[in-house]
């Protein structure tokens, strides 16, 4: 299984310590000020406690004196220096909380399967796949839902996690302040491919984003080349049209992800793989040897036919 | 009440007379039949033990295959059950044992009673614990290993998981939990009645105050690990809903009954650990702990603030934010007792005029310095915009284990290093004793502080892969070096074992000059415990008594208000109050079968309910139903006085 590795784009690594967006950028400060405050208060701590261990009380200590000092230790650091940890840490929370965005200037459906994404756009409509592209600068709300079990939406670098629930319907404010190409994961065990439930937010300012909605609303290309139409009539007549949909054809199954402008995605299987040509006739023909355990059964596929499934599917811009 | 004339044998006639009264059948039905908190404590953390390095060679598996990104050493599936298995292992079967474990053969002693106030409840918490790792660990023997991870999230183990793999974790989970409130009920009632006179509350050893609050927590906590594996087990065998949104149920609610026993069973596990280390700190410091009444009130405090603060594992839920709010200041409120018990260790230090540097002490100090580092990753994740980038993932999985390692397993080897020469009767050998904590030490470090960082630069946990160029390598690669190094400092410490068995260097009753009652009777620990039970006047009866008085019947007759039991009867002093005052005398049961029969048969339930089969099922019942029968039976008749 190969990286989502170039979403990265110049970055050396994503996560929470690389914000590119309000939410993660809170998060990140809050961070940084807990690592410091926590170092601080552990540094201070171990140093008073190696003086502790390596001073030696005279054997003729007032008794007294050392009960007092007990209580001063006690007090000190287990009611005053917590309770100054405390009322930081709360403002901190407080704070955080407040300052997140909460906007819905773009909404998408987004739902999770076992082990891949569904994202439903409006006016006009259109349902894609393990690529969540939004407008910079803009508050993207995501609805969270799930088809099977729990899963957890989570794109470090825009913002905390959030879980999708059978029978609930949790939102999310996606805000991306740099175009860029951000890695996402799937954060609740959902079985067996968890590991490889990824998917990637395209962010890109607003009018390549309102041209890419636009683009992406309409039906999949028309086999134009002898190959292609073979390879239209295979995925037809093969049981790919059983769980895929392609808008503009017959090919309406639910069971997998929409496939209407496939090869515009930079990764198949939610991040198992890169979209290329090699990779995704291994694909086709034995799912299983990529992502084991996924629920798209091997094809029995002849190599013409595979080939010229492989022409259809990559036309599909 | 019988007294005996102290003046009437030689004290060797006392003591032979009461080992005669007190063992048990020799061999094979000794061995079935005992009752003894000592052996039952034995057994134990044997049992224990092997499931800690059970759990340990899964962990090693999982850390092996995330040594290099996209590695094959396991598949995705095994993963997984490696996954399950290993925290089902750690906190059912370890982690929560191991406290029962030391508690079984400590805290009986420690406040000089005979044995524990119900022993066959004792030897049947232990049998049915026994036969619940059994009936988890069978799971292996029919290829359907759990894999639904081990907090086991509805729905996915319920409507998305086939085969007995599931059924096999809720019923095991729940057949466990009846061993930990058996346990609790005895635990609380033994500390209540059977402390030596005069063994006031506030003079009470603070790992007995440890183990009484976390008695009482796994009365309340664990009727929802009941109850929630028991409605998990309907809705997957019988096909009740409780937990299917589709049908009115909520998913939801699977998480807050695991959590309302999850989160309090994580200071379970940890308070009595920190009460071995207040009573091992002391002794190597030759000093009382400083601030005794704060150390009480903080165990205290944290048990009820523990029952308050489950919804921190939820915070991803999408719960309100007010009332997640709520929940996060409550964990921030943890902090003042953890706060309170580190400093109650420092001052103790602070004041010591020498410091005797053993392994058991090297252990406890690295224990506490280790531990501080789980509590402020842990005040971290209470704080909620961090806690929705930092949950699960690796940033949680350095935290738990921090918290669960250095809380639980160092303080366990630190308290292997100190009792166990009361236990066998010999030293255990120093050198290794401390090889064993720098390696151990070490590898934990280097096990688990980088996964701190793994979690910020975005690894979720419970994944069994990752891909190569996101920057994860050499922190995983570290980390598993790390794991071998622990696991490494481990095996030193077992290789110590051995090898100070074969040398047997003799104990003495007290060799670290300790001042708690256990180190008042012989080690290993005659079977009768105490021949005479002692009067106690202040927290460290030894240091102001003569040590070996104790043990000695009738020698220093008469001893301030000690007193002598007949010695041919199998009795123990009962006291009343807070204060410990002489209540009377109690007859004890001895050995008996009736323990092993029923947690045999309650076996037989849970493996009915298992294969499905109402057959096996009835009659599992109905054996229970006859063991408790036979049990009462022979309580009346089963020539007792
Ligand atoms: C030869 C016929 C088929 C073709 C050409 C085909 C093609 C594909 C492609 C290209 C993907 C990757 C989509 C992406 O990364 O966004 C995919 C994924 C998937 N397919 Fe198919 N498919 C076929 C048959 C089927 C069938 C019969 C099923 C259902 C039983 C199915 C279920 C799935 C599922 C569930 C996934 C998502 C797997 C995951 O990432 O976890 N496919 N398929
Ligand atoms: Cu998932």
């Amino acid at each position: 299984m190969l990286a989502a590795a170039s979403a990265l784009g110049g970055c050396s690594f994503t996560g929470t310590l690389a914000p590119r967006g309000p939410d993660a950028q809170i998060a990140a400060n809050l961070w940084w000020y807990m690592f410091w405050l926590g170092t601080a208060i552990f540094v201070g701590w171990l140093v008073l406690f190696i003086v502790a261990m390596r001073r030696r009380q005279p054997a003729d200590a007032d008794p007294d004196a050392e009960r007092r000092l007990h209580r001063r230790f006690i007090i000190g650091g287990g009611i005053v220096l917590p309770c100054l940890a405390f009322a930081t840490l709360f403002a901190l929370d407080l704070w955080g909380i407040n300052a997140l965005p909460q906007g819905d200037d773009v909404v998408v459906e987004a739902t999770g399967y076992q082990f891949w994404w569904e994202f439903a756009y409006r006016d006009p409509q259109l349902v894609t796949a393990n690529e969540l592209y939004i407008p910079t600068g803009t508050d993207v709300e995501v609805r969270l839902h799930t088809e099977d079990v729990i899963h957890s939406f989570w794109v470090p670098q825009l913002s905390g996690k959030r879980d999708m629930i059978p029978g609930r319907t949790n939102t999310l404010t996606l805000h991306a302040t740099e175009p860029g190409r951000y890695l996402g994961e799937c954060t609740e065990f959902c079985g067996i491919q968890h590991a490889n439930m990824r998917f990637e937010v395209v962010a890109v300012p607003p009018a390549e984003y309102e041209a890419w909605h636009e683009r992406m609303a309409r039906p999949a290309t028309e086999p134009s080349t002898a190959a292609q139409q073979r390879g239209y009539e295979a995925f037809m007549n093969a049981s790919c049209a059983g769980c895929h949909a392609i808008r503009g054809t017959s090919a309406d199954g639910e069971i997998g992800p929409p496939l209407t402008h496939f090869a515009s995605r930079r990764w198949l299987g939610a991040g198992a793989a890169p979209n290329d040509r090699g990779h995704l006739a291994g694909w086709i023909v034995n799912a299983q040897t990529l992502k084991p355990g996924n629920a798209m059964p091997p094809m029995e596929i002849d190599a013409e036919d595979l080939s010229a499934l492989l022409d259809y599917l990559q036309s599909l811009e | 009440m019988s007294i005996l004339d102290p003046t009437a044998d030689s004290p060797q006639q006392v003591r032979q007379r009461l080992t005669e009264t007190w063992s048990d059948p020799y061999g094979t039905p000794g061995f079935f039949s005992t009752v003894d908190h000592k052996r039952v404590g034995h057994r134990y953390l044997v049992t224990s033990f092997v499931f800690f390095l059970l759990g340990g060679v899964e962990a090693l598996l999982m850390r092996t295959q995330l040594a290099t990104p996209d590695a094959a050493v396991l598949n995705p599936d095994l993963y997984n059950r490696m996954l399950t298995m290993h925290g089902t292992t750690m906190f059912f079967l370890f982690l929560g044992t191991i406290i029962a474990a030391w508690g079984n053969y400590i805290i009986p002693l420690a406040i000089g009673a005979r044995d524990m106030a119900y022993p066959r409840m004792n030897a049947l918490s232990y049998w049915v614990f026994l036969f619940a790792g059994i009936f988890l660990y069978a799971s292996f023997f029919v290829g359907a290993i759990p894999d639904g991870g081990w907090f086991a999230y509805v729905p996915l183990t319920t409507d998305y998981s086939a085969g007995l793999a599931m059924d096999f974790w809720a019923l095991g989970v729940v057949f466990v939990g009846i061993s930990s409130t058996v346990g609790a009920i005895n635990f609380i009632v033994t500390v209540f009645k059977m402390r030596a006179p005069g063994m006031t509350m506030s003079r009470l050893p603070l790992v007995v105050w440890s183990t009484l609050t976390t008695s009482f927590m796994i009365l309340l906590s664990f009727p929802a690990i009941t109850l929630a594996p028991l409605l998990m087990a309907f809705d997957r065998i019988v096909g009740t809903h409780f937990f299917d949104a589709a049908l009115g149920g909520d998913p939801l609610l699977w998480q807050h009954l695991f959590w309302f026993w999850g989160h309090p069973i994580v200071y379970v596990v940890f308070l009595p650990p920190i009460g071995w280390l207040y009573m091992i700190i002391p002794t190597f410091t030759g000093r009382p702990i400083a601030g005794y009444n704060w150390a009480v009130a903080a165990t205290v405090a944290t048990g009820f603030i523990s029952f308050g603060v489950w919804v921190h594992h939820m915070f991803a839920t999408g719960l309100p934010d007010v009332t997640a709010s709520f929940f996060s200041v409550a964990s921030l409120g943890v902090s003042f007792p953890t706060a309170v018990a580190f400093f109650v260790f420092t001052a103790t230090l602070w004041t010591a005029r020498r410091i005797r540097w053993t392994a058991a002490m090297l252990w406890a100090v690295g224990a506490l310095v280790s531990f501080v580092i789980g509590g402020i990753s842990g005040v971290m994740v209470a704080i909620m915009p961090f806690d929705w980038q930092a949950h699960d993932t690796y940033f949680v999985v350095a935290h738990l284990h921090y918290v669960l390692v250095a809380g639980n397993v160092l303080p366990m080897f630190a308290a292997f290093h100190y009792w166990l020469p009361k236990v066998t009767g010999w030293m255990l050998d120093e050198r290794l004793g401390k090889t064993s904590f720098w390696v151990t030490t070490i590898g934990l470090h280097v096990l688990f502080f980088p996964q701190h960082w793994l979690g910020l630069v975005g690894m979720p946990r419970r994944v069994y892969t990752y891909p190569a160029g996101l920057g994860w390598d050499v922190a995983n690669l570290a980390s598993t070096v790390g794991g071998y190094m622990f696991a490494a400092g481990v095996l030193i410490a077992m290789g110590n074992f051995f090898v100070s068995w074969r040398r047997r260097a003799p104990a003495g009753s007290n060799p670290w000059g300790a001042g708690t009652l256990e180190w008042a009777t012989t080690s290993p620990v005659a079977p009768y415990n105490f021949a005479q039970i002692p009067e106690v006047h202040d927290r460290y009866p030894l240091w102001t008594l003569d040590g070996d008085v104790v043990d000695d019947p009738v020698g220093i007759a008469p001893q301030p208000g000690g007193v002598v039991l007949a010695d041919e009867h199998h009795e123990t002093l009962e006291t009343v109050g807070l204060d410990a005052r002489l209540g009377g005398v109690l007859a004890m049961p001895g050995p008996s079968y009736w323990p092993f029969w029923t947690a045999a048969a309650t076996f037989l339930c849970f493996f009915g309910f298992l294969i499905q089969n109402p057959i096996t099922l009835t009659l599992g019942l109905v054996a229970v139903a006859a063991t408790l029968i036979g049990w009462h039976h022979g309580h009346l008749t089963g020539g007792e006085h």
